[in-house]
């Protein structure tokens, strides 16, 4: 399936149109003039944590043999 | 090991439609602020986005290194500098987080991550996840409209 197919598909489904849709009209809406969301208001959100030095040491593993 | 990676590339590929989404938005948002207020509230916008890129940047950098069955030397000192570039941006992540906390609109440190997911971008060339460089180019786009 290519890529936009997928993301067809990600848009068609339910739960991701029921939580992606309220948020998008919301942001848009206040773009235009309207009430600033009250959800962006809430704590920010944490730094997320990197994976990529796990996935590092892993490849140091097989380098070494 | 098929279902994890379809796992992993429809969480991926949902995080880059995210994006995507978000980046008109962003766009959009890239004007000069009436004051203080409208300064945090861009800095706050950037931030998260920049938050995005590092997850996404993160999830390419273990792809290709997972990837890689028989690593070189040459694979190993790339990617202890896309790991090292990863790293001081979460830093600079996490003191511009402190900064909106405290009030202050952490854009310097916002910069200095997005400079250092570039490097990460530049390094995984290629592997590069598509949407990441899109997703910085908004970033800065931001906080040149929020300074």
């Amino acid at each position: 399936m290519s890529a936009l197919g997928t993301a067809l598909r990600i848009l068609r489904d339910p739960v991701v149109r029921g939580i992606v849709v309220p948020l998008a009209e919301a942001v848009v809406a206040w773009v235009r003039g309207g009430e600033r969301p009250v959800w962006l208001d809430g704590a920010l959100r944490e730094v997320p944590e990197l994976h990529a030095p796990v996935a590092l040491a892993e490849a140091k593993r097989r380098e070494r043999g | 090991v098929t279902a994890a990676l379809r796992r992993f590339l429809a969480g991926l590929r949902l995080r880059l439609l995210l994006t995507i989404l978000v980046v008109p938005v962003m766009a959009g948002c890239a004007r000069p602020p009436r004051d203080a207020e409208d300064a945090l509230d861009a800095a706050q916008a950037v931030y998260s986005l920049s938050c995005v890129a590092l997850e996404v940047a993160d999830a390419g950098a273990v792809a290709w290194l997972s990837g890689i069955e028989q690593p070189t030397q040459e694979d190993i000192a790339r990617g202890e500098q896309v790991a090292g570039a990863l790293a001081l941006a979460r830093d600079a992540l996490i003191r511009a987080r402190a900064a909106l906390v405290a009030g202050r609109d952490g854009l310097d440190e916002v910069r200095g991550a997005v400079a250092s997911l570039r490097i990460v971008a530049a390094l995984l060339g290629a592997q590069a996840p598509p949407g990441l460089g899109t997703a910085l180019d908004a970033a800065e786009r931001a906080i040149g409209g929020a300074q």
